[in-house]
Parts: structure tokens; C-alpha cells; sequence
């Protein structure tokens, strides 16, 4: 059942999105406005683009679908891991943030390319494709199914008409009009979902919930062990760390943004757990709703109309303001990690090529999330490659900002680890388990046995690269 | 065992909340009045 006010209220906030998007692009003619905003972004805006970029569908509407279905686990097992993970990629970010600053980077491969050589840029540059390409097409795919049950469109025009704005305000404006987006798309979604996780609260009760729900709802551990709550914990944090958005907003910040990071991590946070009340009070309002349509619902269902709809453009707010900081990172790397690294493209090229780029890339993940739907769960298995493939190569060097082991290490190392992760896949994943944690030992092990191998046989450079030259 | 259950979630939701609130609203703030004044320093601070 389709309601004209919440199309209403949707067309009006694409609207607002849309030209707020394009006038914030007004004069943009630098590669580095287009893919770090100048590095002049304020504390609201990295407060903002950090929280805004962290929560996408699933921080809202898997959160809240899972507490539904598992109970109060939920904030161990996902509220707390990402704000984790944003808490320690902001933590980095300062360190990050003195590089991009001393060298120009606009990527965590720039920075690498500096350090060590251009295979290893050229390797995190695959590297961030293979994460980002699941990342961008889940989110669209969501696009697509949220607004084809809400608005009076199909999955196909919906996944069009969601991927062709992002597209718009993101190939004009790059990450100066993502950012400017971002601050609206975040205000509004920390008003609204909260807000109806508090006006719930008091007008339903959770007294009503815990006398209606399951005793197991209130299992902490969900029935894991501590063993494997703690690996969970870890995986989700680790895979999260430093991903190619963050990189790019700690980037864009005009001062240190490890502070800005810290209350986007606690914010977002508390944002998640909002967001597991609501699938607990949803189980109590709504009889035999669970999973992810419950926030929509009860939008829909327990709220006044106009709220309602200002309601559904939040869930619109949430999913492309993720959207877009994931275009925008993948467009920025394929131009800087891998464009750039043959030839020496000067400014405006760099920049005409990122926003032809970022065309392409939307178009793509729009066929894709349109025409191969049933690819999207094999891709999900590439956001397993970012972490132990490159942060073991990058964070030391990041902390210590200096180069670590000899330029044929990391290469090697991260190949040989992709590879491996591959193949662990490719065998049904052993013993049913992740290999993010494998693949970090692998990581390990290769990296200090090319950086011996190579300095034993005299290839190894010993002269050390630092930040301040 | 209902009522401590209770009292917890009902806690735990209204603190993040407004853990929420606060931080939208001073957010949009922040960054609205360097917009309207065209100040950018407002927003640093």
C-alpha cells in the first residue's frame, strides 16, 4: 500500500538532498575539493560523514531486524563492535591524517605508494575495488527494495532512481557535495530513528516489551560461548577498520580527526542500540513482525502520518548517505591507486577522470544490482579481503609513519594472502570458520619472511622513507 | 527479574537517545550557522 505523503515527503527530500548536493559543488575545479572536500571539512561535517557514512542499511535496519530475532545480543554482537571499529579507525586517523597532509595522500595507497613502491599502492587499489564493489551493490540493492515497497516505483526503477541521484550529486560535487549530504542525511536520521526509539519507549513501555517477549530475548550472549561472542566481536571491528570511506573523510578533516572519529563512534553506537529497542518493541507492537522491515512498519503503522513519512525519508537518508561515500571512495582509488600509477596525470585530468569514473562505476553497480542479483551474495565474500590483506601492511606503517619492512614485502605478502583467502573460500571455508583471522597470521608470516628473504639476499633498501623529508 | 529488565532497557534506550538528540542537533547547529554566516571558524569551535 503505497501512501502519497510519504512520496510526498520523499520527492521533497530528494529534492533538498539533490540541490544541496549540486550547490555545494559550485566552483569545484581541484582534484583535491573533488576527492578530500580541500581538507577543509569542519568538526559537524567529519562528525557527520563519519556516523552518517558508518550507518547504512544495516546498522539500522539488520540491527533492528536482529534484535527482533536474536534479542539484546544484538548490541554485543553489533552495537559495539562498529563503534569499536570507528574508535579505532579515528585513532588512527590522526596519524593517517599527518601523512595525507605532509604528502598529499588522498588514499591509504597513496600513502603506501609513498612509503613502499607502486605495486603495493597498485595492490591496495585491487584490493579496495574488491571491498567497496559488495559494499556499493548490498546498499543499492537495498535502495531498491526499501523504495519499491514504499513508494510507488518497481525494484528496477527504484534501484535507477536511488543510484541516479547518488550518481548526480556524487559526480558533480565529489566528496565536498557527499560530505555537505552527509550533515543533512545525518541530522535527520539521528532525529528521527532515536526519536521514535524514545517517544516508543515512553508510550509503549518497556515493561509491556519484557512481559511480551521471550525469556531468551534477554540473553546476553545470544547462547554463544565467550570464545566465540569474542571472535565475532573482533571480526566484525576489525573488518572495519580503515576501510577506503573512513579513509577519505579522515582525510578530508582540516585539523587532527581523532576527536571528531571518537563522538562519531560513541554517537553511532548508541544510534545501533536505539536501534535494537525499536526491533524489541516492534516484536511487542507488531505481532509476527520481525527482521527488517520492522522499523518501516512501524513507521508506517504506529506513527501520524506526516511523521511517518518524515520517518521513511530517514531510512532514504540512511541508505545513501552510505551509498554515496562508497562511490566516492571507489572512484577516488581507481583514479589515485591505479589511473595515476601509469602515467602522471596532472590536475584536471585526475578530476575529469574521478567523475567519469564515479558515472561509470553507478551504472555499473546499478546493472549489476538490477541484472545479477543472485551475484550479490558471492560478492559480499570480497569484504573479507580488505582487512587482514591490508591493514597488517598499513597500520604499522601509519603509527610509526615510516616504511617497515623492504618495498618486496608487502606485495608479496598481500597477494599471497588474498590468495589464500581465495582458496579458503573456494574450499567451503574449513572448520566453518572465517578466515579473517587465518588470513592475518598468513598476512604475518609473509611479510616477515619476504622482508628477511630479501634483505638476506641483498635486495632489501635499507634507507627508511619518513613522512617528514 | 521483569522489573530490573525493564528499568534497564528503558534506561539504556532514553541515555542513547538522547545521546542522539544531542549530538543531531548540535551538529546542525554547528555547521548551519557557518553556513548562514558564512563562517567557517563558527564550526571549528
Amino acid at each position: 500500500m503505497v501512501d502519497p505523503l510519504i512520496t510526498g515527503v520523499f520527492v521533497l527530500y530528494l529534492v533538498a538532498v539533490v540541490s544541496l548536493g549540486l550547490y555545494s559543488g559550485k566552483g569545484l575545479d581541484k582534484f583535491e575539493d573533488f576527492s578530500v572536500m580541500g581538507r577543509s571539512a569542519v568538526a559537524p561535517l567529519i562528525i557527520a560523514t563519519l556516523s552518517g557514512t558508518f550507518i547504512g542499511a544495516g546498522a539500522t535496519l539488520s540491527t533492528s531486524g536482529t534484535a527482533s530475532t536474536v534479542g539484546i545480543t544484538a548490541i554485543i554482537t553489533l552495537a559495539i563492535p562498529w563503534g569499536i571499529a570507528l574508535a579505532l579507525t579515528s585513532y588512527f586517523g590522526d596519524y593517517l591524517w599527518e601523512i595525507g597532509v605532509e604528502i598529499d595522500a588522498h588514499t591509504l595507497g597513496d600513502a603506501a605508494g609513498h612509503f613502499y613502491n607502486k605495486s603495493t599502492q597498485f595492490m591496495i587499489g585491487i584490493l579496495g575495488m574488491i571491498m567497496l564493489t559488495p559494499v556499493l551493490a548490498a546498499q543499492l540493492a537495498a535502495v531498491g527494495n526499501l523504495f519499491s515497497t514504499l513508494l510507488p516505483l518497481t525494484y528496477t526503477s527504484a534501484v535507477i532512481l536511488g543510484g541516479v541521484v547518488v550518481v548526480l550529486y556524487s559526480a558533480i560535487a565529489g566528496m565536498r557535495g557527499v560530505i555537505i549530504t552527509d550533515w543533512l542525511q545525518f541530522v535527520i536520521l539521528m532525529l528521527v530513528i532515536p526519536g521514535l526509539a524514545l517517544y516508543l519507549t515512553f508510550t509503549v513501555g518497556m515493561d509491556t516489551v519484557v512481559q511480551s517477549v521471550d525469556s531468551s530475548t534477554f540473553d546476553w550472549s545470544g547462547g554463544r560461548t565467550p570464545f566465540n561472542l569474542l571472535s565475532f566481536i573482533a571480526l566484525i571491528g576489525l573488518a572495519e577498520i580503515l576501510t577506503p570511506y573512513y579513509v577519505g573523510r579522515l582525510f578530508s578533516s582540516d585539523s587532527p580527526p581523532s576527536k571528531r572519529g571518537y563522538v562519531a563512534a560513541f554517537s553511532t553506537t548508541a544510534y545501533m542500540i536505539c536501534a535494537v529497542g525499536l526491533g524489541l518493541i516492534g516484536l511487542t507492537i507488531l505481532p509476527g513482525a520481525a527482521g527488517e522491515n520492522i522499523i518501516p512498519q512501524m513507521l508506517i503503522q504506529v506513527l501520524p502520518g506526516p511523521i511517518g513519512a518524515i520517518g521513511i525519508a530517514a531510512l532514504f537518508a540512511v541508505i545513501m548517505s552510505a551509498s554515496d561515500s562508497i562511490l566516492n571512495a571507489a572512484a577516488v582509488i581507481i583514479v589515485r591507486d591505479l589511473y595515476s600509477l601509469f602515467g602522471n596525470p596532472d590536475d584536471i585530468d585526475q578530476l575529469r577522470m574521478t567523475r567519469i569514473t564515479t558515472v561509470v562505476i553507478g551504472a555499473l553497480a546499478i546493472g549489476g544490482a538490477i541484472l545479477l542479483p543472485s551475484v550479490l551474495g558471492l560478492l559480499e565474500l570480497g569484504y573479507y579481503y580488505w582487512a587482514p590483506t591490508v591493514l597488517v601492511v598499513t597500520i604499522p606503517m601509519v603509527v610509526t609513519q615510516r616504511r617497515n619492512f623492504t618495498p618486496y614485502a608487502p606485495p608479496i605478502a598481500m597477494l599471497g594472502t588474498a590468495l589464500f583467502i581465495t582458496v579458503w573460500f573456494a574450499t567451503g571455508t574449513p572448520y566453518g570458520l572465517n578466515p579473517l583471522f587465518p588470513a592475518f597470521v598468513v598476512n604475518g608470516l609473509l611479510l616477515v619472511g619476504v622482508h628477511f628473504a630479501s634483505k638476506a639476499t641483498g635486495l632489501g633498501d635499507s634507507s627508511e622513507k619518513k613522512v617528514k623529508m | 527479574m521483569a522489573l530490573m529488565w525493564s528499568v534497564i532497557l528503558t534506561a539504556v534506550t532514553v541515555v542513547c537517545g538522547i545521546v542522539c538528540v544531542s549530538t543531531a542537533l548540535g551538529v546542525l547547529y554547528l555547521y548551519s550557522a557557518a553556513l548562514i554566516t558564512g563562517d567557517q571558524t563558527i564550526a571549528a569551535e
